[in-house]
């Protein structure tokens, strides 16, 4: 969700026509394809506040990562249709919706990483640990339906586009 | 009535419920309350969303079994759910009153008038947790609850902030 978050910012930042909203099978993809590196980044960064026994700086979580990675690769092309619905169609010419995918990612993750302090560390150890025994099919599902419903009654107050209703 | 407001309804019967046994609830104590209501809340919204969803949905079919896991794994915790119920409403437990009846008949009145969106978002959520085992469902309840405490700020329920 501190992804998604993220490309709210963005989106805020780039002034483009807002789309209805974003399919959710597009968010799901988004989030396998993101999630390993927001887990690769947040166990360093939060073992300074939880030690180096929080699972997001355990081996599990590395192995997490490993599968949601696997299941990444044709997953691509559709989370890049999500980014670039979240943030609007004013992107540079000629770049590929996956090279703009890989450009924005780096910037998001870096960007939700960082604003993670011992508490919101706290918490995101405690819900990617009670996710690590769902295939990565269902982190994405799950992530999209809980935005969706989230989105049902009130669109995001910073003017991104809401989730689709399944 | 949505997800959201599920969500909060359960945080405030947890919290009412804590209230008079200490100044705060321990907040994976809340979340395993929550959750032991969770299995009336699928049996409710199964009958609710009957009219919404495919006779293949999850809910309605899946979610039998995830219920019946729920239910078996946190029945320990489920007299406190009642308790939480009760002392929110301000009634003394009957005599003689089955109290787990409470259950129900608070899940059927959080769930009705779900429409066909909400409904179809509940049976993917579901469906896309129910692998989880329940100390999973649990541990992100209560993470849960741990962001939407940080949210609420010192105004939210008196679950503690840990």
């Amino acid at each position: 969700m501190k992804l998604i978050a993220a490309a709210a910012l963005l989106a805020a930042q780039n002034p483009s026509p807002p789309v209805a909203c974003v399919p959710q099978q597009e968010v799901a993809d988004l989030t396998i394809t993101l999630l390993p590196a927001f887990i690769d980044a947040a166990g360093p960064h939060c073992a300074r506040h939880l030690g180096a026994g929080s699972f997001l700086a355990s081996r599990e979580a590395r192995a997490m990562a490993e599968r949601l990675r696997a299941e990444a690769g044709p997953r691509r092309e559709s989370a890049a249709r999500g980014i670039r619905r979240i943030v609007g169609n004013e992107v540079p010419a000629g770049l590929s919706g996956t090279t703009m995918l890989s450009v924005l990612s780096e910037g998001m993750i870096g960007q939700a990483v960082s604003g993670l302090d011992e508490v919101k560390c706290r918490n995101a150890d405690k819900i990617i640990r009670s996710a690590a025994p769902l295939p990565p099919a269902n982190i994405g599902d799950l992530i999209a339906a809980i935005g969706a419903l989230a989105f049902l009654d009130r669109p995001p107050s910073d003017g991104a586009p809401p989730i689709c209703p399944a | 009535m949505t997800i959201d407001k599920l969500a909060a309804a359960l945080l405030l019967l947890a919290a009412q419920g804590a209230a008079a046994q200490t100044a705060c609830l321990p907040r994976a104590q809340a979340a395993q309350m929550a959750v032991s209501l969770v299995p009336a809340l699928i049996d409710s919204a199964t009958r609710a969303c009957a009219a919404h969803l495919p006779a293949d949905a999850f809910l309605g079919n899946g979610s039998r079994a995830l219920a019946e896991r729920l239910g078996a794994d946190t029945a320990a915790v489920r007299s406190n759910a009642v308790a939480m119920i009760l002392e929110l409403t301000g009634q003394a437990p009957a005599p003689g009153l089955d109290q787990g009846l409470m259950i129900p008949l608070f899940a059927d009145r959080l769930t009705e008038g779900l429409d066909a969106a909400q409904c179809r978002g509940a049976s993917e959520m579901l469906e896309a947790l129910a692998p989880l085992p329940t100390a999973n469902v649990a541990q992100a309840v209560s993470a849960a609850l741990g962001v939407a405490l940080a949210q609420a700020g010192e105004d939210g329920p008196p679950i503690c902030r840990e």
